[in-house]
């Protein structure tokens, strides 16, 4: 369609960190009017994600959940975008280049804790958006760049929930809850990274569908296996989770998650994870030792996937073994392939988009899970690699090779 | 003795069934090389007509004075062309686009299986139902060990299914295609055989052992529910692969051997246990036999 | 002491001997050839020594190094290096990372280094990818570097191979049919990039082929085997009229 493909470039002619800037003026301008404003145009309070629930709560508010977006989000962006465009290249060529990543990542917390961290629901939605980042970016490594089929990702997130759960209700005084919750995360992290190598080990000689069952039986015995440990609470669950889990932690850890796994599959020993994917013996016999990139391609996801367990248990504040069931991996696996394969950029976009429609369509119920597998099945028909399969943004590409990485034929 | 001999044949009833599910997952893996993760939902939706047809035809039968076995094919009939043609859309829509792209096709399957779960919520609303016995439930006791009408039904049926399977695959020759296919793809169209063809019946007739499956789950444990394909699926889907994924007969016993390996654990080990067991004793089989007991070590050529 | 010193080498797969009493002593800097019927155990041979299979019987001596039971990334990190029949790149992978993937026995920083992209991985990632570009230029397919290696034509590819075997800093090189489906022109261009990497590498060559005017212009000593069994070796002359080399390969007694 050529209108859509003009307004694409017309947008696309506006650098990213003009929309940016646009944001963070567009989530200010929010802070101070945005009650007000909502309540002038008759809706009970400032639309939560953009007024898409109470829409369809209600059809009637359409015309003015409209009028809020475009008055709060549409124009102030789009306006403040034009205006800085301009000014942009001279700032960025101000910036040095070792604290342009940096600068972009500090700017877009600013963004998001600007327009979420005043509201606690869209806390919340944050929140589990940084643990899904975490989830999708580290289930990538195997499902995408090592070309493994892995559905048991959910089991090793409840090995980091209940091993970081129980340091911080049972273990850590709960007087130094921030400054432990880390050293819980990462000792959830720790455990769980350990029994990813009850699914490396078997990979040395299973491939392909086979270390799928692996997979899924380790889930399955990782969740059962909660279940018979009365001390934690069994199939009961475990509570008592202090509210540790917030923007600034979600957005930490995602970025780390994201930032510590692309350098590793950028690197010499992350290429091997790839070759192994290509052609396992052709790797092995370039001098690619496929036993010890296995175990560390599998520990490092499981560990993460631990990480976002922790996470995940210190927002909810309850956990139970069925949480952690394969529907949970289910739900990985969709944001990853939504997403896209192989690539980092995609499991970003991925996870947010699902955490986004999984909200957002919650009056749906149960509508939604017809609905998701549909939108997924309708991506991958389009790109069947998903969204991003394959490529990155360009902040995520190798500095040399920014330009010439998108060009990855699908 | 006897309480042995009970368990036995508890294990052969369940086992006939996870040996007609896990049929499907092996005939369509043997063609395509694909594991249709939707199929325990296929199951599920198996059961579902079932209920729907046998309680249509029960009333009809009080009215006309219809023998129970007609009843009962006609159910079956019924759910296995219900169940046949929603598996063939599936296949048609989301399976044959993304064919080449083997990644992408399994995570597909995983969506339809969940799609199906939840249509199912839609148009049924939150169900839990009870089927009804379209045999009259008696109980013979021979040698000290009982056995009800339905276990014999269900194994009956299960042989039967079975022996037709065996004859269509060995001696026709849509049959002989579905075995050429899993052996080499490619040049099979160039023989004159259309490859599209050959997927939909191997589909057709995968749905259909779901659908006979979900009709006697239905009868052995009469509680039927949205999500009773995800367990019973996972656990045929690892019959199969025990058994040697892509061998019928790998199957029929992948079924079988889950079976006795369940009721056995559930003999021994707590009831919570069991699934537990279950699942620990087919990953030691796979570990030792990495392609299963049939299973043909597709050998590389370096 | 010889380079390479394979004694009594036998191999069965199940029932089937694919290679049967294989010897040989590869002096360093030879360039020999193995050549025989297809199906004749040669790739099988190729493949024991790099460690893909575990021989029935026999021994491997490398160096002095026994290389039975080592695994394959092992045997390729002490010298051994080879392409493959059927092209074995990993093409959705850029050529340029072909070839870097081939330096993974030469990483020194620790994984920490790696995830924190900080310390010696960078100035070795630095290394490796001047050192692929270097050699991926010797070959004249460096304009290719930041192409998936599926794009490329067959040709190229198998250039790209052989230079991916160069980047694991091999002392023997074991060429399976480098010429495969090559024109006269193109195989002379081999020929002489073979005898150039040899010297300038200081390399030992081992190869297998099919093509004679490849074979018999380069190998210094030819062994040939048929069904799993050597039937004849020595020099191109020698082997060329031997009766049994002209009977395994076209069934009777031919002026070749």
């Amino acid at each position: 369609m050529p209108q859509l493909d003009k307004l694409r470039s017309h947008l696309a002619a506006v650098p990213a960190l003009a929309y940016l800037f646009g944001f963070l003026v567009s989530s200010t301008i929010e802070l101070i009017a945005g009650d007000s404003l909502a309540t002038l145009l008759g809706l009970p309070g400032m639309p939560s994600l953009f007024g898409i629930t109470l829409v369809q709560r209600e059809l009637l508010m359409l015309p003015s959940v409209f009028a809020y977006d475009v008055l709060i989000y549409v124009l102030p962006i789009y306006v403040v975008a034009r205006l800085c465009a301009p000014f942009i290249p001279k700032l960025t060529s101000r910036i040095p280049e070792r604290f342009s990543a940096p600068f972009y990542v500090l700017l877009a917390f600013l963004v998001v804790q600007l327009w979420g961290g005043h509201h606690e629901y869209r806390s919340l939605v944050l929140s589990l958006m940084g643990v899904n980042i975490v989830l999708a970016a580290s289930l990538n490594l195997i499902n995408g760049y090592m070309g493994e089929f892995s559905v048991g990702h959910a089991g090793f997130m409840g090995v980091g929930a209940y091993v970081a759960s129980i340091l911080t209700v049972w273990v850590f005084p709960r007087s130094l809850g921030h400054l432990t919750f880390p050293l819980a995360l990462l000792a959830g992290g720790a455990c769980a990274g350990l029994a990813g190598l009850l699914v490396a080990i078997p990979s040395f000689k299973i491939r392909g569908d086979y270390l799928a069952i692996i997979t899924l039986a380790v889930n399955y015995i990782i969740k059962n296996g909660i279940e018979n440990i009365e001390r934690i609470g069994g199939s009961r669950g475990f509570m008592g989770m202090a509210k540790l889990t917030n923007i600034p932690w979600a957005f930490v850890w995602s970025a780390l998650t994201v930032w510590l796994i692309r350098n590793f599959v950028l690197s010499p020993r992350g290429r091997a994870v790839v070759a192994i994917r290509e052609d396992e013996i052709a790797a092995e016999t370039m001098t690619v030792n496929t036993r010890y990139t296995k175990i560390v391609a599998f520990c490092l996801s499981s560990f993460f996937a631990g990480i976002a367990g922790g996470l995940f248990a210190h927002v909810l504040l309850y956990i139970n073994p069925s949480t952690f069931s394969l529907l949970k991996s289910t739900e990985v696996l969709v944001m990853v392939y939504l997403g896209g394969m192989a690539s980092m950029s995609g499991s970003l976009i991925g996870a947010v988009t699902f955490t986004l429609l999984l909200e957002m369509l919650r009056p749906l119920e149960v509508w939604k899970w017809v609905l998701i597998p549909m939108l997924l099945v309708a991506m991958l028909l389009r790109r069947h690699a998903g969204l991003m399969g394959f490529r990155e943004f360009s902040f995520l590409s190798p500095r040399e090779e920014a330009k010439s990485y998108g060009s990855a034929s699908d | 003795m006897a309480y042995f001999l009970q368990q036995l044949i508890n294990a052969i009833q369940l086992g006939s069934i996870y040996a007609l599910i896990a049929l499907g997952y092996t005939m369509v893996y043997g063609v395509l090389r694909f594991i249709n993760f939707a199929h325990g939902d296929i199951f599920m939706v198996g059961a579902l007509l079932a209920y729907f047809a046998a309680g249509f035809l029960l009333r009809l039968a009080s009215r006309m004075a219809i023998p129970a076995v007609l009843v009962f094919m006609g159910t079956m009939l019924f759910s296995m062309a219900g169940t046949t043609l929603i598996a063939l859309l599936i296949e048609k829509v989301a399976y044959r686009p993304l064919r080449q792209y083997r990644l992408s096709v399994v995570i597909t399957a995983l969506g339809m299986g969940v799609l199906l779960e939840h249509m199912a919520l839609v148009i049924v609303g939150p169900w839990r139902l009870s089927f009804p016995a379209l045999v009259a439930s008696r109980v013979y006791k021979v040698a000290g060990v009982s056995i009800s009408t339905i276990q014999l039904l269900i194994i009956f049926v299960s042989i039967v299914l079975m022996v037709i399977l065996e004859l269509i695959v060995q001696k026709t020759k849509q049959g002989m295609a579905m075995r050429a296919i899993s052996y080499d793809r490619e040049t099979l169209p160039l023989m004159g055989v259309s490859v599209n063809q050959i997927v939909s019946l191997t589909f057709s007739v995968s749905s259909c052992l779901a659908a006979a499956g979900g009709l006697l789950y239905g009868h052995a444990y009469p509680i039927v529910e949205p999500y009773m394909g995800i367990m019973v699926g996972w656990k045929s889907f690892i019959s199969a692969v025990v058994g040697g994924i892509g061998s019928i007969r790998g199957a029929m016993l992948g079924g079988f051997i889950l079976g006795f390996v369940e009721i056995g654990a559930g003999a021994v080990f707590p009831s919570r246990m069991r699934d537990l067991i279950s699942f620990v004793v087919l990953m030691s089989v796979l570990l030792v036999r990495p392609t299963g007991i049939f299973g043909v070590a597709r050998r590389q050529k370096v | 002491m010889a380079l390479l010193q394979i004694s009594r080498l036998t191999h069965f797969f199940g029932g089937l001997r694919a290679v049967h009493d294989f010897e040989l002593n590869l002096e360093e800097g030879e360039l020999i050839g193995l050549i025989g019927p297809n199906g004749a155990g040669k790739t099988t041979v190729f493949n024991l020594i790099t460690g893909i299979y575990r021989p029935t019987e026999g021994t491997i001596q490398f160096n002095g190094h026994n290389l039975i039971g080592q695994q394959p990334h092992e045997i390729a990190a002490k010298g051994i290096c080879r392409t493959f029949q059927t092209i074995r790149l990993f093409s959705n992978v850029s050529v340029l990372d072909n070839v870097k993937i081939a330096f993974y026995s030469q990483i020194r920083a620790s994984l920490i280094e790696t995830l924190l992209r900080a310390g010696r991985i960078v100035s070795e990632d630095k290394a490796f990818t001047d050192e692929a570009m270097r050699l991926l230029g010797i070959f004249n397919v460096d304009h290719y570097a930041h192409e998936l290696a599926r794009n490329l034509p067959y040709g190229e590819q198998r250039r790209v191979e052989i230079a991916r075997a160069l980047a694991t800093k091999p002392r023997l090189l074991l060429l399976d049919e480098p010429a495969a489906g090559m024109n006269p022109g193109e195989i002379d261009h081999l020929m002489d990039l073979i005898h150039y990497i040899r010297d300038e590498f200081r390399l030992t060559i081992f190869l297998i082929e099919h093509q004679m005017r490849l074979v018999m212009r380069i190998c210094e000593r030819i062994k040939v085997m048929d069904f799993g069994a050597t039937i004849a070796e020595g020099s191109c002359d020698h082997v060329r009229n031997d009766p049994k080399v002209l009977k395994a390969y076209l069934g009777e007694e031919t002026v070749f």
